[in-house]
């Protein structure tokens, strides 16, 4: 079920009256209903994917618990690495492999059929994997206490507002949540409502709007010159922060409406002065996953120079690896992890440099949103050939880049206006005494409401990061 | 009054609200845009001939036929040609045609190359046009959505026409002038598209504009034919075949600037000689028209669309050879 469809706009109410009508102890048995359904409607078959993670990892995590030596807790943990890890490597990454493997004999001629499996990829399966993952771990690491009651920890593995596209919950930041009783709130339900309308807004019509023009240029690059080149790359980075951002707030926003908070997915990315900072504003819930799962593992920064700039290799091909099986994904993680690097490096050059304030956090804006758009390139592009061709061609027929340059001006300045209305303090507070206005307020949701209507694509696009 | 019910009433109002203001800017914008839009004036003017005339001739195709058959000059005839039309939807508009308007004699179909090509951006675009011709089921399915999305497009149509209002803004101006807008004040007579343009005084570079209709229409060029579309055509024929219809299958007039660029890598006829033998096998006879006036521009609106001057002698021509057949 798409949340830009008719069907999951009469599946929510439903499911938050049911929610706020039954009696706590009973209300995970709507949640797992209302969540399975959910999945199901897209491919019920699926489901059972979900019901082997979460039996797989209730299992381990009470055995893991239980267990007095350490060999037995390990033996545990692998049986949930290799279950979870398995079904992506099998869904997601088996096709890529056996394709690499078979590219790779055949530079040394050596011929090879290779075994591909007709598989269609589980929505969300590296989210909920991740998820899972997340929590055999700590209980292993001792960090959390296992889950007794299998409802509950099949309502976490499968929470419908964020089981497809995050973002990833932490066991310990979650689970303790579907104990508390959910009173309805009528504050945090209009706060939720009210990001679930501003979502559906950043998705339907500004994601799916610019979505168009930008698949119209990637799909065949070499029809277009420098200026439709910049300008779809520019379209793509708006649609990719508005389509998945749009998710989350609809899914944080959702979840709000029934008492639970989850966190925060986005901060302003583009606003970001250095990779390091975009990393930290984009997908935070995969991000700290990664920092806490793959990067302090391997020693994180307390080891040599050049063992920790490994350590941010890996971290990033991994997880460019995570969001695909193509090589573009692969380069797309491995530029920003060079990125980081240089960045390390020439810190302590560029903390030297002296300049006016506005100035320099102008500049740097500017060109970690170069370097973003960079990668961009390679994780948007059908393939190799039509990413290199989009950057070397960037900058030809320069007369129109004037034109073009404007254009995108307009629209960054447009897209960076929300943003800023979030993380400047005084527009903010100004904000909060507009909405204090109840009659600027309501208008400001109509606004909204109209705009989705009449100008929102309503084909019912699915999100972009449903593929990962 | 407890928080839920607060919020559930708040939550009414403000829908109560936004929908009693979306009728309104749905009503402003049917009134105002889309019943000026060529679809919907072909539609009421169509439902106004049958209903005051006899109608035994319908003319079916996209833009080369809405331009070309004045039917004016073919008796009892009405044209329902729409531009942009694929065969897919002229299945459908057959279809619904043989099944409601059994006194229709003739149809007359386009056999125009292009058409066998996918090139059609936004079709089914005018939900409540094709409507008209289809169940919600088939609509569903050629627009590969929700039936439920469906129903509300067509009931109201506003929905996700945000760009067309921008560019009726825009226009706004400028649609007082018939001849620099042609969106909304193209005059439609019977369904015939009555244009005053002439190709070479309008265009510049006629051989260009030719060039890039061509490689637009064939974008798999030279490779100018699809599967799809040829099967789809054959339905038709098929359905009219066993509903006893008489068929003229027409191929209609283009510009020498267009044949040159169509036939640069290829012979075209060649290439359709398959489906030329399949027709004749139908029993059905093809008029082609494409050369006829291959090297008069002026009867030309652009590369491939006649206009009122073309269309007058190329419809009386038509009118002949049809009373010949």
């Amino acid at each position: 079920m798409l949340f830009n469809s008719l069907h999951f706009l009469i599946f929510f109410p439903i499911i938050l009256i049911l929610y706020f009508c039954t009696p706590h102890k009973y209300r995970w048995m709507i949640l797992l209903a209302g969540s399975y359904y959910f999945y199901m409607s897209w491919k019920a078959e699926y489901i059972i994917l979900i019901m082997i993670s979460t039996l797989v990892d209730y299992i381990a995590g009470i055995q893991i618990d239980k267990a007095i030596t350490k060999k037995k807790k390990k033996i545990f943990l692998g049986l949930s690495l290799a279950t979870n890890l398995g079904l992506l490597f099998a869904f997601k990454y088996f096709n890529f492999f056996s394709d690499s493997v078979r590219a790779l004999l055949s530079q040394f001629a050596i011929p090879l059929d290779p075994i591909t499996l007709k598989v269609l990829l589980p929505v969300g399966i590296s989210f909920y994997t991740f998820q899972t993952l997340s929590y055999t771990i700590d209980v292993y690491r001792g960090k959390i206490k296992p889950e007794k009651h299998l409802g509950i920890f099949a309502v976490y593995v499968s929470f419908f507002p964020q089981l497809v596209a995050g973002p990833i919950l932490r066991a310990h930041d979650f689970l303790p949540q579907f104990y508390i009783e959910h009173k309805f709130e009528y504050v945090k339900a209009v706060s939720g409502a009210r990001l679930m309308l501003w979502g559906f807004f950043k998705k339907l019509v500004i994601a799916d709007g610019v979505a168009i023009t930008a698949n119209i240029v990637f799909n065949n690059p070499g029809d277009y010159s420098g200026p439709y080149l910049i300008l779809a790359t520019v379209f793509f980075a708006i649609q990719i922060y508005c389509d998945f951002s749009g998710y989350s707030d609809i899914a944080i926003g959702a979840a709000r409406m029934m008492g639970f908070d989850i966190m925060q997915n986005f901060r302003a990315p583009y606003l970001s002065k250095s990779i390091g900072e975009f990393w930290k504003r984009w997908h935070i819930s995969l991000s700290s996953w990664f920092k806490d799962y793959v990067y302090i593992p391997l020693g994180g920064n307390r080891v040599k120079v050049g063992r920790w700039y490994i350590n941010i290799l890996i971290v990033f091909i991994v997880s460019g690896l995570w969001h695909g099986a193509a090589f573009g994904f692969l380069i797309w993680g491995l530029l920003h992890g060079l990125y980081l690097i240089i960045e390390i490096i020439l810190k302590n050059v560029t903390g030297k440099i002296k300049i006016n304030h506005y100035a320099k956090r102008f500049i740097c804006i500017g060109y970690t949103f170069i370097l973003v758009n960079i990668g961009w390139v390679f994780f948007r592009s059908n393939n190799l050939s039509d990413a290199i061709y989009i950057l070397t061609h960037t900058f030809t027929n320069v007369s129109d880049i004037i034109v073009g340059g404007v254009l995108i001006f307009i629209i960054i300045f447009i897209l960076f206006i929300s943003d800023l209305m979030y993380s400047n303090e005084k527009i903010r507070l100004y904000l909060k005494r507009l909405r204090g206005i109840g009659f600027i307020r309501w208008l400001f949701y109509i606004f909204i409401i109209l705009t989705i209507a009449i100008f929102g694509i309503t084909k019912g696009l699915p999100f972009v990061y449903f593929q990962f | 009054m407890t928080d839920f019910t607060k919020f559930i009433k708040r939550v009414i109002i403000l829908l109560v609200i936004v929908i009693i203001l979306l009728l309104i800017i749905n009503q402003l914008y049917i009134k105002i845009i889309l019943e000026k839009q060529r679809l919907p004036r072909n539609q009421r003017q169509f439902i106004e001939y049958k209903t005051n005339n006899d109608l035994k001739v319908i003319v079916i195709g996209d833009s080369l036929p809405a331009f070309a058959v004045n039917p004016a000059y073919l008796n009892n005839s009405f044209n329902l040609a729409t531009p942009a039309e694929n065969f897919e939807q002229m299945y459908y508009k057959v279809k619904w045609l043989v099944n409601n308007e059994p006194d229709i004699e003739i149809y007359v179909i386009q056999y125009n190359y292009h058409s066998f090509n996918y090139y059609r951006i936004k079709p089914y675009y005018f939900t409540t046009y094709w409507k008209n011709f289809m169940s919600y089921d088939e609509l569903s399915y050629a627009k590969d959505s929700p039936k439920s999305t469906i129903f509300f497009e067509v009931l109201i149509p506003v929905i996700g026409k945000g760009e067309e209002i921008v560019k009726y803004i825009r226009d706004w101006k400028d649609l007082r002038d018939p001849k620099r807008k042609r969106w909304l004040t193209t005059k439609i007579e019977n369904g015939w598209i009555n244009d005053d343009t002439v190709f070479p005084e309008d265009q510049e570079n006629t051989t260009k504009v030719a060039e890039n209709r061509v490689y637009n229409q064939f974008s798999n060029y030279p490779i100018v034919r699809e599967e799809v579309y040829t099967e789809i055509f054959f339905d038709t024929l098929k359905l009219l075949k066993d509903n006893n219809k008489k068929v003229v299958l027409i191929q209609y007039p283009l510009t020498d600037e267009y044949l040159t660029a169509l036939e640069r890598d290829i012979n075209i006829h060649e290439e359709y000689k398959e489906i030329d033998e399949r027709i004749e096998s139908f029993d059905y006879k093809i008029l082609d028209y494409m050369e006829l006036f291959r090297y008069n521009q002026t009867l030309f609106v652009d590369s491939d669309h006649l206009n009122f001057r073309g269309a007058e002698i190329f419809t009386k021509k038509l009118s002949k050879d049809i009373s010949k057949k």
